[in-house]
């Protein structure tokens, strides 16, 4: 299990602001926090910030909590069904931050404390003054910590501080010089170690994948449970007939182009071969800390919409919807991206999700003509072109520059939408919902309300894809192409 | 017959937040009933039983129920409907819930789309 931190930009701020003093000197804080348990990651969101009353620290050369603030902390963690961290700055350092033999000493002494009145376990956690760099470790027992790989701040801008023992910085490939001096090493360093899922890996997810591998990120995963058809093959760039005649997963299209634009020293493909709205879906996107949502359907951008702000993974998300004139030409065309995150709206109250759909969804109801007749709704549009599906790739892409590398010093811009019969960009001027159910469980957790549902039918899809028998022709075929493909990926 | 094992958090919620509002609601076996008054229609001034199936708000208020539930004593002009979850001689109607203004609470929002829904009810055919 590797394990990391998180937190919303609003939190940050306020623990960053009393850990960072103006007379230059150490300080302490205590917070709660929940849990959010993927399948290989655990990670600790802070929840809520507990500072100390009059006399509750003390605050003189190397700072130092009094008990009373440590219990009542602990307490007030308890009465949420939150954990407990501490936490300490060193104002003249930068980047991960280890312990001092004081501050192993007094972690591990309160690990007791903590474990004993809130049942989880100890976080602590140490700020760099000099760069604002986080750094964490759990104390499952007293005698040493587990570090953790990485503490991410998420607000507009996402901001890591990563564990380089445990996430190694990559090292730079000779294909990725003009990507790196587009933005720096530093940048390059800590955009390559984001480990990112493309959920959906139609046109769009395939496209942004392939970007993603060729950019230098050392980990890319991609969720799907259907296959290539012949239908795709004039918008899924890269995907042949041989794979729609195989009826290749697109994970395993996906994985085969990533392998051929990845610039990295060592790349990780992960493939997902489950639906989001499973689940098992949602434990695998657990572990991630980006998520490209390239799926256009209610139920699965619920539960992605979900996830950005329960347990703060940033999901980028976007569409196309072409229109056409009665006798059959276009009339107009528009793509849409904006980034889920606290502080941002979500998809419902952007208008990009509505949530009375999602039931039919869930039951099947879209795509059965009878109801659709029934209720006189019109049956969703399909159109879709390749010469635009790459203007949607190329949105969601450059939100992931804006939030990663924060160019001009910004984060992600409001929701964008692109009018194409006008030539215009327009930038949303839609907010948060007061009432936004979404907006409102951010830092659910594992608390989190769930959305996705336990089903047969996409298993079902997986399992016969993988017991199929395919011709012998076109085994042979296939065969011959993986001996090529592993000859070409053995060139330096 | 009343639901005698435990309610998940969310359809706990849901009872919650319609009782909140003045819909007293109750869980009935796979379903959910609360009275709501018809302000128009057929039903005009009535104050109508209506519900949910619990199915349908285990992720409320993330994700609203679709289908209404009503007695076969009422009916509408045209609606897709069957007879999932309900009581003897009641029917759960569809109608689209084009929820998207979330200055609202999602309970009020509910509860203003199926007394709308109400309010168009037609005289029963004898
Ligand atoms: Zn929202």
């Amino acid at each position: 299990m590797r394990y990391s931190v998180a937190m919303t930009g609003e939190v940050e701020a306020a623990m960053r602001d009393h850990l960072i003093r103006e007379d230059g000197q150490e300080d302490v804080l205590a917070a709660t926090y929940v849990l959010s348990t993927g399948v290989e990651r655990t990670t600790a969101l802070i929840k809520s910030v507990v500072f100390p009353g009059e006399g509750e620290r003390l605050v003189h050369g190397n700072a130092s909590f009094t008990s009373g603030y440590v219990l009542r902390a602990s307490n007030e963690a308890r009465a949420a069904g939150h954990g407990l961290a501490l936490l300490h700055s060193h104002p003249g350092s930068r980047g991960w931050q280890l312990l001092s033999d004081m501050d192993w000493e007094t972690e591990s002494e309160y690990e007791r404390v903590a474990r004993g009145i809130t049942k989880m376990p100890l976080l602590g956690m140490t700020l760099g003054g000099r760069d604002t760099s986080w750094s964490a470790r759990f104390w499952f027992d007293r005698s040493a910590p587990t570090w953790a790989e990485s503490v991410r701040s998420v607000s507009p801008k996402l901001a890591v501080t990563w564990n380089n023992e445990i996430r190694r910085i990559p090292s730079i490939t000779r294909s990725q010089q003009r990507t790196v001096s587009s933005w720096g090493e530093r940048t390059q360093s800590s955009i390559a170690r984001l480990r990112v899922l493309v959920v959906g890996g139609g046109s769009v997810g395939l496209d942004v994948a392939q970007r993603l591998a060729a950019t230098g990120l050392a980990t890319v995963g991609v969720m799907d449970y259907d296959a290539v058809e012949t239908v795709n093959l004039d918008r899924m760039i890269g995907a042949t007939r041989l794979d729609a005649a195989l009826g290749r997963s697109k994970v395993k299209v996906a994985s085969r182009l990533m392998k051929s634009a990845a610039t990295a020293e060592s790349f990780e493909i992960h493939n997902h071969e489950v639906s989001i709205t499973d689940p098992v879906g949602v434990s695998a996107a657990l572990d991630y800390d980006v998520i490209f949502s390239c799926v256009d359907r209610p139920w699965p951008r619920a539960v992605l919409n979900a996830l950005a702000y329960t347990d703060l993974i940033p999901v980028i998300d976007g569409g196309i919807a072409l229109d056409t004139f009665p006798d059959g030409r276009m009339r107009n065309g528009i793509w849409r991206a904006h980034t889920l995150v606290p502080g941002r709206p979500c998809m419902a109250c952007l208008g990009q999700l509505v949530i009375g759909d999602i039931p039919l969804d869930k039951q099947g109801l879209l795509d059965d003509p009878e109801y659709i007749a029934g209720a006189h709704r019109e049956a969703p549009s399909r159109q879709n072109v390749a010469a635009l599906s790459a203007s949607v790739s190329a949105a969601l892409l450059a939100q992931f520059v804006s939030l990663t590398a924060h160019p001009g010093g910004r984060g992600v811009p409001a929701p964008l939408r692109h009018v194409l019969s006008t030539h215009t960009l327009e930038h949303s001027v839609a907010t948060s919902g007061p009432y936004c159910a979404y907006e409102n469980a951010t830092t659910a957790g594992d608390t989190r309300t769930p959305i996705a549902e336990h089903r047969e039918d996409w298993r079902a899809i997986v399992y016969e894809r993988a017991t199929k028998k395919s011709p012998f022709r076109l085994r042979a075929l296939a065969a011959a192409e993986d001996i090529l493909q592993r000859a070409i990926s053995r060139l330096k | 017959m009343s639901n005698e094992i435990g309610l998940t958090g969310p359809t706990q919620q849901f009872i919650n937040d319609m009782t909140a509002l003045g819909a007293t609601a109750r869980a009935d076996g796979p379903r959910i009933l609360y009275d709501v008054v018809a302000v128009g229609g057929a039903l005009n001034g009535q104050t109508m039983t209506t519900g949910v199936s619990v199915s349908e708000v285990q992720s409320w208020p993330m994700v609203p129920p679709h289908w209404i539930h009503l007695p076969d004593s009422v009916a509408f002009p045209e609606t897709n409907m069957d007879d999932i979850d309900c009581q003897p001689g009641w029917k759960r109607h569809s109608r689209d819930f084009s929820y998207t203004d979330m200055s609202m609470p999602p309970a009020l929002a509910w509860l203003r789309h199926v007394r709308g829904f109400i309010s168009i009810a037609i005289p029963k055919a004898a």
